[in-house]
């Protein structure tokens, strides 16, 4: 791949920011931003039908925070593997729960930022035709209602919770606090598998993620999820639902979002007693409804 | 003067001293003076060379009366240690590691202050019902960095669970002078302890530790405090904060919550042994300086002469900290390098090389976005 005006050196080969044409001007394909990150979609010749997201810090006052934010995701992904190599009979994935750090490198030729190239895990299910990474059918659940005009069913919000406090109780179990766990950054792809994707605002707590930050973090994301079935977390109000026959999943829900647990692991336990004794532990498919 | 550093032929005809008149026992001289009944030495003592403690930068005269600065601007590091109880040996490790905690600030290739001239204030603290509550050092930057640990004698008891570090920061908050804040940067400041603190400063104490004119010193150093209410820790630490980047190497990690109170969870650093201190120093300022990065911590550690499994401890134990906040600082880019020329004592800009009128650095262009091909 020839180095061109959108392609950036780093140490692992040459990275090429994805382009569409704007007012007959070859410009880079942003997609998305944040006050301090922009991001892009890139691949590399050395990386055959990958796509990669591309983090560049907006000014190098946020370089450290990416340079924090890759060293969290290795020592996850060091952390994730080790455990999968010790359970290779049933492995855990956790390592699909957040990004991979394919590069990190400061750019010169973009004033000294860093930039964080981010490849994806996440199930099997975001690969277009010819076989190739497509990052785009990565879903922040924020999206579904506000761009997609959708409603999840209640098993499809079980399964998007269940995945990510498993997430969670492994995040917090090596002292890592997520920090954004707002619905922009909980990704899913078309089997709704889930990954956390902005990691700049991490937490790390040499005594252990505390009982306050954790029931903050299930707290915030129980209240995603409230959303995404266009319940009202503050109300404590779901709209009937067929597959709700009774009120226990709601409760649940609530008692997560008005901070009654202060532990992923116990969460993640009894929330699947209860989603198992509701509708037994099977794989459902992605469901929405039109809002 | 102007250009003296801690050599390791200096230190290790101190280690000598140490090992033959002092017959292994790193405190010897200080032990020494208190079996002749003569107290502290003036040097270590918090009352002595009138309660002050300057870190100023070094010149040499040139024939033209102009000044140059010799070693660079000077950046202070304190370390405050715990002598209490299983602490004890503080003394004698500070000693022993202190090569390596020098090469690895400003002696190697890749020292994380190499453009300062690294200065060393040492001070211990034991408990107020001890003989003596703190030592404190003069900001030293050659031999004299060992020398004046061989005045301090560790307590070794401790009255209590608290111990009190409380008067080491009051007097590293209010009775400090370093240069380096004259450009905005701070200076930095280690705290080393297994102990929770008194979180208060007691007047009486104080004025035991200090002298009567500890508050005289203290505005004329140019802070206000009240006499009648006296500053609590947390508050002291707040104000100290205000001029060092401040951090509590918490060993063991006991009391972890306690200290995250007082300095913010992001500035306590569980370490395992006191024995990392040189390593885990270094790893701190170099971060905090933008020298080191996370990516590149360990590789760096091990390189510098520290064991692999030590150096994985050590990269997690910092990977909270605030990172790079010294490059933050408008004047960061711009301080002066040693070679400098200086007009009169007291310039903070040097010369222009066309005329002796002090010029402040030039701001750096900002980088400007190249239209379509910035990112």
């Amino acid at each position: 791949m020839a180095k061109d005006k959108f392609a950036l050196l780093g140490t692992k080969g040459v990275f090429a920011v994805e382009t569409k044409e704007r007012e007959g001007k070859i410009v880079p394909r942003k997609v998305g931003e944040t006050k301090n990150f922009n991001l892009y979609f890139c691949r590399s010749e050395n990386f055959p039908k990958r796509q990669f997201i591309l983090k560049v810090s907006k000014t190098i006052a946020e370089n450290p925070a990416l340079d924090r934010e890759a060293y969290i995701l290795h020592e996850l992904r060091i952390a994730a593997l080790r455990i999968d190599a010790e359970l290779v009979d049933s492995p855990m994935n956790y390592q699909i729960g957040f990004p991979e750090v394919i590069d990190s490198f400061i750019s010169e030729e973009q004033g000294e930022r860093r930039v964080l190239v981010l490849g994806f895990d996440i199930g099997k299910d975001f690969k277009n035709a010819d076989g190739e990474d497509d990052l785009s059918l990565l879903l922040p659940i924020s999206r579904i209602r506000t761009r997609n005009k959708e409603r999840v069913d209640p098993k499809t919000s079980a399964w998007i919770l269940g995945k990510a406090l498993k997430f969670l109780v492994f995040f917090h179990y090596l002292g890592i606090s997520v920090g954004n766990l707002s619905g922009g950054n909980i990704l899913i792809d078309k089997e709704h598998y889930v990954t956390f994707f902005d990691w700049s605002d991490v937490g790390l707590d040499n005594d252990g993620v505390s009982s306050e930050v954790a029931c903050s973090e299930i707290s915030r994301l129980a209240r995603e999820v409230i959303t995404l079935l266009t319940g009202d977390p503050d109300a404590e109000e779901l709209l009937d639902d067929e597959h709700l026959p009774d009120g226990r999943y709601e409760k649940f829900l609530f008692a997560l979002a008005d901070g009654k647990f202060e532990s992923a692991k116990r969460a993640h336990k009894e929330f699947y007693e209860l989603v198992e004794n509701m509708w037994g532990r099977k794989f459902h498919p992605y469901t929405t409804y039109p809002l | 003067m102007g250009y003296r550093r801690l050599t390791r032929e200096a230190f290790t005809a101190t280690a000598e001293e140490v090992k033959t008149t002092g017959r292994g026992e790193t405190s010897f001289a200080g032990i020494q003076r208190q079996k002749e009944g003569k107290g502290l030495d003036p040097l270590v003592d918090p009352k002595g060379f009138d309660l002050i403690r300057f870190s100023r930068p070094r010149y040499e005269q040139q024939e033209d009366g102009s000044l140059l600065l010799t070693s660079g601007v000077p950046m202070l590091i304190e370390t405050l240690a715990d002598t209490t109880g299983s602490m004890g040996g503080n003394v004698s490790l500070l000693f022993e590691v202190l090569p390596t905690t020098y090469n690895l600030l400003a002696g190697s290739a890749r020292a994380v202050l190499g453009r300062y001239d690294t200065q060393i204030i040492n001070a211990i603290f034991g408990d107020v019902v001890d003989d003596y509550v703190l030592y404190r050092s003069q900001a030293e930057m050659d031999v004299e960095i060992a020398k004046q640990l061989t005045l301090m004698v560790p307590e070794r008891a401790g009255g209590d669970t608290t111990e009190d570090p409380d008067y080491g920061i009051f007097a590293a908050a209010y009775l400090t002078n370093a240069h380096i804040n004259k450009y905005g940067l701070k200076s930095y400041h280690f705290l080393v302890t297994d102990a929770p603190c008194r979180e208060r400063i007691d007047r009486k104490n104080l004025i035991r530790v200090f002298g009567e004119r500890v508050f005289e010193k203290v505005k004329e150093n140019g802070h206000t405090i009240s006499e009648g209410q006296l500053p609590t820790t947390k508050e002291t630490v707040r104000e100290l904060e205000k001029r060092a980047h401040t951090f509590v190497l918490h060993v063991g990690g006991r009391w972890t919550s306690h200290w995250s109170g007082i300095y913010g969870s992001s500035h306590v650093v569980v370490i395992p042994h006191v024995g990392f201190l040189p390593y885990v120093q270094a790893a701190i300022i170099g971060l905090t300086e933008g020298t080191l990065d996370l990516q590149s911590l360990k590789e760096y550690l091990i390189s510098e002469g520290c064991d692999s499994s030590n150096a994985q401890t050590i990269v997690r134990a910092v990977a909270g900290i605030p990172l790079a906040t010294q490059t933050l600082v408008s004047n960061y880019k711009k301080i002066p390098l040693k070679g400098t020329l200086f007009a009169q004592k007291g310039d903070l800009w040097p010369i222009s090389e066309t005329g002796k009128k002090p010029v402040e650095a030039k701001k750096p262009k900002p980088v400007k976005e190249e239209d379509d091909a910035w990112l």
